[in-house]
């Protein structure tokens, strides 16, 4: 039996109680020491939130309020519904249909899928968290209402679900409980995808009823389509930014750093996540360096949308995540360059290179590769760069992102080039395409409103946590002095690092860091005298 | 026996026609975005570590190697030894594998017995009494049979008993998930009940199949429990590709076209014209953003859109 009293059931999601389940920090599973203590309660939701939405589980990511009336809540659920049925029409929903439709109709609810979601391992097993769960949810939502079934059949496939207000506002908040790692379709013996479900759901909600989180649509793809950025810079800033970032590379390493804007026919366009701009200006400056010195001929475009690689729609709404990877693949194919190589951001790897394959024009099919593949071979075939391992002598572990090794099955070229820069590398458990989600997937690691961060700290990221302290158990845990470093390269997984690092003090209690692959690199480069790296704690 | 004919004739029919309107169902369905998953046994040398080929620079210039034999491989560790299950739910494999295992037996049982029927109507003797090879065929029809039969009613039980008391399976439970058990237990048991009832080596049923195949009458004495046994298994193949238990065949499509779907699009390669087909098709989606309040008709239109939200 979980850790929870009662059982709740698919159908359960339509009760009248305030709360659906409740995370009791004595259920969340352990922590190895000296990180024993980090068992907290969630911080309670502001008492207005709790009066005027239904619960799932004690945190909001959207917070949806309560329809007033019958009427509204009756017009809200047959929004809901319609949505539903065009989900599952081939002229609304081309992209997914099939897989949607064979998960929908093949799941043998052997739940061995469940032991494979952090989520649901973290809570200490929530049947809400379930992969199978929200899928099921679904299934009855469409059996019993959707498809024109007779009553007697709906009663015996359990599938006379009640679709209310709760329902849908508990299904919407619980398609944002699911960071789409898709660990769970990894391990489905039939090839059902309960990942795919949550995005699928996702879609519904954002497509038809225009509810979706604001992280990631207003102020992410619409932003991007708007000014150009989903961080809010335009071409001058970012323009701006990036000569400051020139200067301290310039400064740093010793030779000149200028990067190339809009340079016509360069070999390779190189498209970073804008955020790096802000948050890890050393990640594009240590990339910059790394490709001057391997006399690259490259470039980033200035054009809007062009220096931006996120694609947030990949999470939430086919049309937005299609707008904007054809505005990155019509700016490559202006600038006329050979490829493009997506940087350290997992998500915009997967977006641009394999989802957006099959929705490209003839005209429009440009290459498009890995910054870590394209690296491998300059670093560790061609040997361009003299690199001195000893440089980086400290304890480290690599952190794969889903998207870039259990959606696009990049996992050796990061490998070799770890073998290049580093003595005291070592791996979690599991890695590769058997990783563990961050807990930052899906949009997570930019949402932070009410106590949604609390929940993303403690529940989705707690097993990436406790990954990262198990690969180093063999150094000094207790002695902040020795410095330890998590590999990420992957910016919305540095997000969610960041803040994990600083949430359970694994800067502080145990001298753990966190950064990307190009900083180790450009960290071991043998003609850069200094340190490139600073070990700043994470605030 | 015109009724056992004709009830087995029709769950011979009704099942090759719904599974393969089903098939070709999800076969024309509309070319679906890519979302494969690692790891795909089929690329060669990097299949066992979950490797694609977009680890190698420049892909898109060298020619795709496929690995035949690893993905043979996956397919049949999955198949046949539900390594799947084995990995990530223990408690569930031994039942679950006696219950695959079990049909995959009673599905060579039917091929053994449908080749044995034939082989009796052509040569008017039962196959006990002809060449070795024949008599070696009913010896393994036998055989296969008793084991299959054996293994699947464990199988069952061992799953019924799970689905009744285990925490995590009990609360998804449906009246159809413990009724599709049950029925499966019943045809098993019937099976049982055949052989221990005169029919050991399985000569009646493969006798009575011969008269079923021509809608004759059998050269041995019919029993009961056998007519059950058969009508039994002829309404099981009716209602089976109406459920989930039709993965047995639709596992070709969750595999073979969405987990291990890795077909790339090369530079230069022509726009496959399903897809210009799809951007004319008309979008029903309601959020304002998405047609800009109707404005946008087609998903040509929606993708181009570059107005910006008010």
């Amino acid at each position: 039996m979980s850790n929870q009293d009662q059982a709740i059931r698919p159908q359960d999601i339509s009760s009248d109680r305030q709360q659906l389940c409740e995370l009791k920090p004595e259920d969340l599973t352990p922590l190895p020491p000296p990180y024993e203590d980090f068992n907290h309660a969630l911080p309670a939701l502001k008492e207005e939130l709790e009066a005027d939405c239904v619960q799932l589980d004690g945190t909001m990511a959207l917070a949806i309020p309560k329809p007033q009336t019958p009427e509204e809540e009756a017009e809200l659920v047959q929004k809901f519904l319609s949505g539903l049925e065009k989900l599952l029409t081939k002229e609304n929903n081309w992209t997914f249909l099939q897989p949607l439709k064979l998960t929908l109709e093949h799941c043998a609810k052997c739940q061995s899928c469940n032991d494979a979601c952090p989520v649901y391992e973290s809570s200490g097993e929530k049947d809400i968290y379930r992969p199978t769960y929200r899928a099921e949810v679904l299934r009855k939502i469409i059996n019993g209402h959707i498809k024109k079934k007779p009553s007697i059949f709906k009663k015996l496939g359990g599938d006379d679900i009640e679709v209310n207000w709760n329902l849908i506002s508990r299904l919407l908040e619980l398609s944002y409980r699911c960071t789409i790692c898709r660990r769970c379709a990894q391990t489905c013996p039939v090839g059902v995808d309960n990942g795919l479900v949550t995005h699928e759901l996702r879609k519904v909600f954002s497509m038809e009823m225009g509810l979706s989180a604001k992280e990631i649509h207003r102020d992410g793809s619409v932003q991007q389509l708007e000014v150009g950025s989903s961080t809010g810079m335009n071409t001058v800033v970012v323009k701006d930014n990036v000569e400051f970032i020139d200067e301290e590379m310039t400064e740093k390493v010793g030779f000149t750093i200028e990067t190339p804007w809009d340079k016509s026919g360069a070999e390779v366009l190189i498209m970073h996540n804008a955020g790096e701009f802000m948050a890890w200006p050393e990640n594009p400056g240590a990339t910059a360096v790394i490709l001057e010195a391997a006399g690259v001929s490259w470039t980033l475009s200035s054009e809007m949308v062009g220096y931006d690689a996120i694609n947030y729609g990949l999470w939430y709404d086919d049309a937005q995540f299609a707008r904007v990877a054809l505005k990155h693949a019509q700016i490559a194919k202006k600038l006329g360059v050979k490829k493009i190589i997506m940087a350290e951001c997992g998500h915009a790897h997967k977006a641009l290179t394999v989802i957006a394959d099959r929705i490209f024009a003839e005209e429009l099919t440009i290459p498009r590769e890995s910054i870590l593949t394209y690296l491998a071979d300059l670093i560790c075939d061609q040997k361009r760069l003299k690199l001195d391992p000893s440089k980086n002598d400290f304890p480290v572990t690599l952190h794969d992102p889903c998207n870039v090794s259990r959606l696009m099955g990049i996992v050796k070229p990061q490998r070799r080039i770890m073998k290049e820069i580093s003595t005291q590398f070592r791996e979690m458990t599991p890695h590769g395409v058997h990783n563990y989600c961050c807990g930052g997937g899906s949009g997570f690691a930019i949402m932070s409103p009410n106590n949604f961060q609390d929940w993303r700290l403690l529940v989705s990221g707690r097993k990436k946590v406790q990954q990262i302290l198990n690969a180093f158990q063999d150094t000094e845990l207790e002695n902040p002095e020795q410095r330890k470093y998590v590999c990420a390269p992957c910016s919305n997984c540095k997000g969610q690092l960041r803040d994990l690092l600083s949430y359970y003090e694994l800067t502080k209690r145990s001298g753990i860091f966190y950064g990307g692959l190009v900083e180790m690199i450009v960290n071991a480069m043998v003609d850069i005298p200094e340190p490139f790296m600073e070990w700043e704690e994470p605030f | 026996m015109i009724v056992v004919s004709l009830v087995v004739w029709a769950g011979v029919i009704v099942f090759v026609l719904a599974a393969a309107a089903k098939m070709i169902r999800y076969a024309k369905m509309p070319m679906h975005l890519r979302w494969e998953l690692y790891p795909v046994p089929h690329e060669a040398g990097r299949g066992h570590y979950g490797g694609s080929s977009m680890e190698e620079v420049d892909w898109w210039t060298k020619k795709t190697e496929v690995d035949h034999g690893g993905e043979a491989k996956a397919m049949g560790e999955e198949i046949f030894l539900l390594k799947g299950v084995y990995e990530a739910n223990r408690p569930l494999w031994l039942w679950s594998w006696l219950l695959h295992g079990g049909l995959y037996l009673l599905v060579a049982t039917i091929g053994l017995l449908f080749v044995g029927a034939l082989v009796e109507n052509i040569t008017g003797a039962a196959l006990t009494g002809g060449a070795a090879f024949w008599r070696f065929v009913a010896v393994l029809t036998r055989w296969v049979c008793w084991i299959g039969l054996v293994a699947a009613a464990f199988g069952t039980l061992g799953l019924l008993i799970m689905r009744l008391n285990s925490p995590k399976l009990k609360s998804f439970n449906s009246p159809f998930t413990i009724l599709n058990l049950l029925f499966m237990l019943l045809l098993f048991a019937m099976g049982i009940c055949s052989r221990f009832n005169g029919d050991a080596d399985v000569s009646l049923l493969r006798a009575t199949l011969a008269g079923v195949m021509t809608f004759g009458t059998p050269a041995m004495p019919l029993t009961w429990q056998v007519q059950a046994e058969l009508i039994g298994f002829a309404v099981f193949a009716t209602y089976m590709p109406f459920t989930f238990m039709s993965h047995m065949y639709m596992k070709f499509f969750t595999y073979h076209k969405v987990r291990w779907d890795d077909h790339a699009r090369r530079p230069g390669d022509t726009t496959d014209p399903r897809l210009a087909e799809y951007l004319n098709w008309h979008v029903g989606w309601s959020a304002p953003h998405v047609t800009r309040d109707g404005q946008h008709k087609t998903w040509a239109d929606v993708v181009m859109d570059q107005e910006v939200e008010k």
